[in-house]
């Protein structure tokens, strides 16, 4: 683990232990156990961990795996009531073992900068930002005063925020998500620590701020020679900076290894079953996702054997006793008693069926001009703050029984847009026809008799039930509301008919929602929006919120249930892998407006907007090579305010083709309208310089349709 | 949690309900603070009937005897006997104190659910109005409505009910507020379900748990401002015992020695308003597991 | 930030004439004849009426309200009967005394609960034993605290002074620059009047104060226990900064905001248990006339009191709403 000479490290950790040799974190047998009213709870159950000078590590696992309580532990910024034992663990020369909670202050931000994921809960809120971090400089270097405030706009500069003179007096509720990420780096830099650790940093943030933070992040380990322990879900993050990746599962470590190794050739079951269940911009489209079946397991249980046995397909009674991590290739460790070997996605494509061609039908939805826009209250002084047109004109179509999947960041307008054809809010302009039946200005009352044609799905599956009721009690609302079945038997057995057919057995109908698993509740919000019978769902975020291996059940329901019933989705999302994998066409919307749309290969493939193309060169793959010599396109800044529309062109701000193009005028001036090529193409975009985008497309910058091939 | 959540019932199944309640009193002192009320609200409810003697009899041979075995709190100015006093006092403190929060919190639930819920110019209009009602304490209140008409034990509470009712209302229209835009409340809207079934159905049944937790510090506080008008002269009318009239007459005798008739009621109000008070902290402590520290 | 300002005013104004409302109805409301009362048995019928006419009983409802209103914003509360003094003027030398005595139970409050309140959310068992405390001390009924308070350290210990006024009947007022004994005195330079003044406030400031320092221990606790599971206290102690200044400097900041708001409303209420006090204290403030007033039928000064404990309450409202969004910048500078 020695620095290669001549290059210079700049944090004084770093060069003690290159001096050493030694790893800036070596941990052995780490446990965490929190109590709670049930009994003991055990967070984490022994794990190792090890980051040398200048390595990025990625620890990865979902919720429930341990991964975010190990890092917390280690640095003692745990709730009181955790317990952490640890057999070793050194961090720059310091004993952790030895040091409690309260004398690891001494480390922190010294030995170890931390960032979390909500920076905006993360940050003082009555603190102004540039003093938050000069607090860090005088705690760490100890200066004060004017040189420690010129020392804090410097480290606002090294994190890439414009102005940070100026930005230094600003609050954190004035900041964008990604410049207050940006803010937390800063101080967590401040210190010029050996090692950064970075829980889920990009989690909170839209797709093309990640990009630029894990750029940051990149560049920054880099210039400092840093290591950094970087806790993700997500193994496209893991593909695009880790040098080595360690998979947690139930509070162990099951896999760990090079990362290439690893995300290329998995051998333990939970990975493979990972990596296989994702949607991914690289493959082909269609065909199921190979999901796993069942849940992460509860922290309260005792795991006797292995942790993922219940849910895996090959375990054998021989998991019932506990393997250990077992090095067949040197550095590449799995702890499995059946690892799989071979090429994961060989299989997969002998067993892609068809890509699912969908009978079109008749067309359901189309909106046109659309338009949701929030005046501000009313004031007794004039000159209050300019009218949010969330949705500013928008049209689209979707046929029965397909599929139109409507992706940006936010404040895109796409949630609103969804309420709005679901007639939760009442548009301020434009019309919504389903089945060609103007809804868009109906009262209340005429359109109660209408809604059983439409229904939505919401993104947070706790938070859409009412906790009170039971499961059965919340499937009876819809039925009695519209008077279905008059008989309280005959509605007992639609229940349990409904509860089949999103995948729960009969005894889920006695359960309360805080019984289920977080998959298990969204199953229960389909089942519920199935049950007046709907010709259109409106699926809004709908998977975003659960855990990956769950995603993909999720996802192969909704395509089955389709299938079956012949209900048409509008899918609203931010994930452009999920959504390219179940859209029959896709509509881009950036700050109100659509900027492109078209029959998913398509935009995947040779998209018509610069904003779409940054978009998918933001989106990471969970693939090493391809994901680390892509070329990025990178956007300066975050999506804009739908508060502040730039003029003309709404993402003229923004816009790398229009910086290639010489900053031309028009951009400024005209708002593009939405027209495709030819006429009767169905591949519209907003752009003035649609033609001349493919050319400028930097080559590897898209992974869609790129390569047909597969891995 | 979930048995306090399911806890505030319909009607009919309160026996479920106890049982339910008792289970989740099992720790943070609660079983303490039950089985103490309990034993109050029996003492105040059975004790004037157990112990016999009247609190009204005067027996001017016995006045402003010490307590003994015949009186155990013993005797005022006009010889009645202080324990049967205090245990008639106890149970009409009681009764004032429950029944003022119990029309206080009703009334204020429906408005504040109302209001909460459908917002705009009625929410503005109404909350206004309420303010109005809530810049006067309840004592203030009390004093007005006692020379508005006429002193009494029903004139104290029913000032007292009504100064609580924006309280009330305050809470439970912030309760609204923060539902209102929770998910499973959309759900039903994008059924159809109509305001007042959501209301109903959802809304109020959420917010009972809070309420619950307000009533209970609401019955202390009812409690101390009848007394407090009672110490005034302008809430129970003499010769009916009530704890702060029974202290103000017992004033004039601390100086010379006779504690016994001011010191008792004032105990038997730290009693009960200690005992609700009590209970409210251990029914929010139960509804907010948050409470818990983390330094 | 000026609008927030225009539109608290507005509301303040609103309340007020509800609260107005409110009080005149009640009182007028009233059975009884209040300028029988006044004449005494002896009057005629006639001079009865008379007197009716002077104060305007015999006009109709409105009509009364109109000239109720119009005097008070005049500053005309009209005339007590007790002394046929103006109410406005006993008002005037009785309000000093009782916001001396508010004063500094806010004053002990403040200093003794907010020590309390972070004390108890950092160290648990102080925790669990400040709760019963504060039950207590929240759950005491006020008037009889004061007289156990008299019992114990005048009658029986000789400690404090008797309960009779503001001074000793030897010691002479300091000149009126406040109304407020002590501040006078140290104004005039009168060491031993100041202390002596302090000696009297000792007993019914304690008594005043005992449940607002309970109370107001009891939010900043569990300000302070809310904040502290917000990530920022985190984001703190991950800078290596020591755990006093994550308490101090971070999270007590934060804490506060909510108890701002929460304060008012109890200061509020200061004046109805300053009547209580002041009657148990002999206090020559207003809550002691005002308890005197009752009992003897006299509605002007009973009026007025109402009305100035609305006022109060909205005053002090419109100050905390003001402070905070001064205080929070969130609310203070838009995005």
């Amino acid at each position: 683990m020695v620095l290669e000479p001549g290059v210079e490290p700049l944090a004084d950790g770093a060069a003690q232990s290159a001096a050493t040799g030694r790893p800036v974190l070596h941990v052995r047998g780490l446990e965490v156990e929190f109590s709670s009213r049930e009994g003991p709870l055990q967070a984490v159950r022994g794990i190792d961990l090890d980051i040398g000078v200048g390595e990025v590590v990625a620890l990865v696992g979902e919720s429930g795996s341990g991964k975010t309580v190990s890092a917390l532990a280690l640095l003692g910024l745990l709730p009181y009531g955790a317990k952490v034992r640890m057999e070793a663990g050194v961090l720059a020369g310091y004993d952790l073992s030895r040091l409690d909670r309260k004398s690891l202050q001494e480390i922190r931000g010294s030995q170890v900068g931390i960032i979390f994921q909500d920076p905006l809960s993360s940050l003082n809120p009555v603190q102004k930002v540039g003093q938050q971090i000069r607090e860090a400089v005088t705690l760490q270097r100890g200066l004060r005063g004017a040189r420690a405030r010129q020392a804090a706009i410097d480290l606002l500069g090294q994190v890439g925020i414009p102005d940070p003179a100026r930005r230094y007096d600003d609050y954190p509720h004035q900041f964008s998500g990604g410049m207050r990420q940006r803010a937390m780096i800063a101080i967590a830099l401040a210190g010029s620590p050996p090692l950064l650790v970075a829980d889920e940093p990009t989690t909170a943030l839209d797709v093309t701020v990640q990009a630029q933070i894990i750029e940051l992040i990149r560049r920054l380990q880099t210039e400092r020679g840093m290591g950094v322990l970087m806790i993700t879900h997500d193994l496209g993050v893991v593909a695009g900076i880790a040098d080595r990746v360690l998979v947690m599962y139930g509070g162990r470590i099951v896999e760990t290894g090079p990362a290439e190794q690893v995300l290329s050739r998995p051998r333990h079951r939970y990975t493979l079953g990972l990596l296989r269940s994702l949607p991914r911009l690289d493959a082909r489209r269609g065909g199921r996702l190979r999901a796993i079946e069942g849940g992460p397991p509860d922290l309260d249980a005792v795991i006797p054997g292995c942790a993922f046995a219940p849910r895996c397909e090959w375990s054998t009674e021989r998991c019932a006793e506990r393997p250990a991590l077992s090095e067949e290739t040197p550095g590449h460790a799995f702890a499995c008693w059946h690892p799989f070997e071979g090429e994961p996605f060989a299989a997969a494509t002998s067993e892609v069926q068809a890509a699912r061609t969908c009978e079109q039908g008749d067309e359901l939805l189309v909106t046109s001009g659309v338009e949701v826009v929030y005046e501000a209250a009313r004031r007794l002084l004039p000159g209050g703050p300019p009218p949010l047109r969330a949705v500013n004109g928008v049209e689209i179509e979707i046929a029965g029984g397909s599929t139109l999947g409507l992706v940006g960041e936010s404040g895109s307008g796409k949630t609103t847009l969804g309420r709005a054809i679901v007639r939760l809010l009442e548009p301020s302009a434009g019309s919504i026809r389903i089945d060609a039946r103007e809804i868009a200005k109906l009262s209340e009352g005429e359109l109660r008799p209408l809604r059983t044609d439409f229904q939505i799905v919401f993104q947070d599956p706790q938070a859409s039930l009412n906790p009170r009721f039971r499961v059965g009690q919340i499937l009876n609302e819809p039925l009695e509301l519209h008077n279905l079945f008059p008989e309280s038997s005959a509605r007992r057995a639609r229940v349990n008919e409904l509860l089949e057919l999103v995948g729960l057995s009969e005894r889920f109908s006695s359960r309360r929602p805080h019984e289920l698993s977080g998959g298990q509740r969204q199953r229960v919000g389909i089942a519920r929006a199935l049950a007046v019978g709907p010709k259109l769902i409106v699926l809004d975020e709908a998977v975003s919120a659960l855990d990956v291996s769950v995603r993909a059940q999720i996802l192969n329901l909704l395509e089955h249930l389709q299938a079956e019933l012949g209900v048409a989705y509008l899918f609203i999302a931010h994930d452009l892998a999920v959504v390219r994998h179940i859209a029959n066409e896709v509509a881009v919307m950036y700050v109100g407006r659509i900027v492109e749309r078209g029959p998913s290969e398509e935009i995947y493939a040779s998209p018509r907007h610069p904003y779409t193309a940054a978009l998918l060169s933001a989106v990471p793959i969970p693939e090493v090579n391809r994901e680390r010599r892509r070329e990025r396109i990178l956007l300066p800044g975050e999506p804009a305010d739908p508060r502040r529309q730039p003029s003309g062109c709404a993402f003229h701000t923004r816009c790398w083709l229009r910086e290639r193009l010489g900053n031309p005028e028009r951009c400024v001036t005209d708002v593009p309208a939405l027209a495709a090529r030819e006429a009767g193409s169905t591949h519209p975009a907003a752009c003035h310089f649609s033609d001349e985008l493919e050319s400028h497309i930097p080559p590897g910058a898209l992974m869609g349709g790129a390569r047909r091939s597969a891995a | 949690m979930s048995a306090l959540v399911q806890g505030v019932s319909r009607p009919g199944v309160v026996g479920p309900w106890l049982r339910g309640r008792w289970r989740a009193a099992g720790y943070a002192g609660m079983r303490v603070i039950l089985v103490a009320i309990t034993l109050y609200i029996l003492m105040a409810l059975l004790g004037p009937l157990i112990w016999g003697k009247s609190p009204l009899a005067v027996h001017l041979s016995d006045v402003l005897k010490s307590p003994s075995g015949s009186h155990p709190f013993g005797t005022d100015e006009y010889g009645r006997d202080v324990l049967a006093r205090f245990l008639s006092g106890a149970r009409l403190s009681l009764a004032l104190g429950v029944g003022a929060v119990a029309g206080g919190a009703l009334i204020g639930l429906v408005v504040g659910a109302f209001i909460g819920y459908v917002g705009r110019s009625i929410d503005t209009v109404v909350s206004r109005a309420l303010d109005g009602i809530l810049a006067f304490p309840a004592l203030i209140l009390g004093m007005a409505f006692g020379l508005g008409i006429g002193a009494g034990g029903l004139s104290a509470t029913l000032a007292v009910g009504i100064a609580g009712v924006p309280w009330y209302a305050r809470v439970v229209r912030s309760e609204v507020l923060s539902l209102r835009s929770r998910e499973f409340i959309d759900a039903e809207r994008a059924l159809g379900a109509k305001r007042g079934r959501i209301l109903r159905r959802h809304v109020i049944p959420s917010v009972l748990g809070g309420l619950t937790v307000q009533a209970s510090l609401g019955v202390a506080y009812a409690v101390l401002a009848i007394a407090g008008l009672g110490f005034l002269g302008l809430g129970v009318r003499p010769p009916t015992p009530e704890f702060g009239a029974m202290i103000t007459e017992g004033r004039d005798y601390l100086t010379s020695g006779q504690w016994w008739i001011s010191i008792f009621p004032g105990i038997g109000l730290l009693m009960l308003v200690g005992l609700s008070m009590a209970l409210g902290e251990a029914l929010r402590d139960q509804m907010d597991p948050y409470g818990k520290l983390s330094y | 930030m000026a609008s927030l300002v225009i539109r608290r005013i507005g509301w303040t104004i609103a309340v007020l004439f509800v609260a107005s409302v409110i009080a005149f109805v009640l009182l007028r409301v009233a059975p009884g004849n209040p300028a029988r009362e006044i004449l005494g048995p002896t009057a005629t019928p006639a001079a009865v009426q008379n007197l009716r006419d002077e104060m305007g009983l015999n006009k109709s409802v409105p009509d009364q309200y109109w000239i109720y209103v119009t005097h008070m914003v005049r500053g005309d509360f009209g005339t007590s009967w007790q002394d046929r003094e103006p109410v406005s003027r006993e008002l005037g030398q009785r309000i000093p005394a009782t916001i001396e005595l508010a004063l500094y139970a806010i004053l002990l409050a403040v200093i003794l609960a907010i020590p309390m309140g972070v004390f108890a959310a950092t160290h648990r068992r102080f925790d669990r034993v400040s709760r019963w405390g504060a039950v207590i001390g929240l759950g005491t009924p006020s008037f009889w605290l004061g007289l156990l308070l008299i019992l114990v350290f005048f009658t029986k210990l000789h400690i404090a002074p008797a309960p009779f006024g503001r001074l000793s009947p030897s010691v002479v007022p300091p000149p009126k620059v406040t109304g407020l004994y002590t501040l006078d005195a140290l104004i005039a330079g009168e060491p031993s009047v100041f202390f002596n003044a302090l000696w009297h406030l000792l007993l019914p400031a304690i008594t005043l104060g005992l449940p607002l320092t309970a109370y107001l221990s009891r939010i900043v606790r569990r300000s302070m226990a809310d904040v502290s599971r917000l990530d920022f206290v985190r984001t703190a102690r991950a800078k290596g900064a020591p755990e006093w200044r994550v308490l101090f400097r971070h999270a007590l900041p934060n804490a506060m905001l909510p108890v701002i708001t929460l304060s008012a409303l109890a200061f509020g209420d200061l004046l109805a248990g300053a009547v209580l006090v002041e009657a148990v204290f002999s206090w020559p403030g207003v809550g002691g006339w005002v308890a005197q007033s009752i009992l003897s039928q006299d509605y002007a000064p009973v009026q007025a009191a109402v009305i100035l404990a609305a006022l109060v309450y909205s005053v002090l409202n419109m100050a905390a709403d003001v402070l905070y969004g001064v205080v929070d910048p969130r609310v203070r500078i838009a995005r």
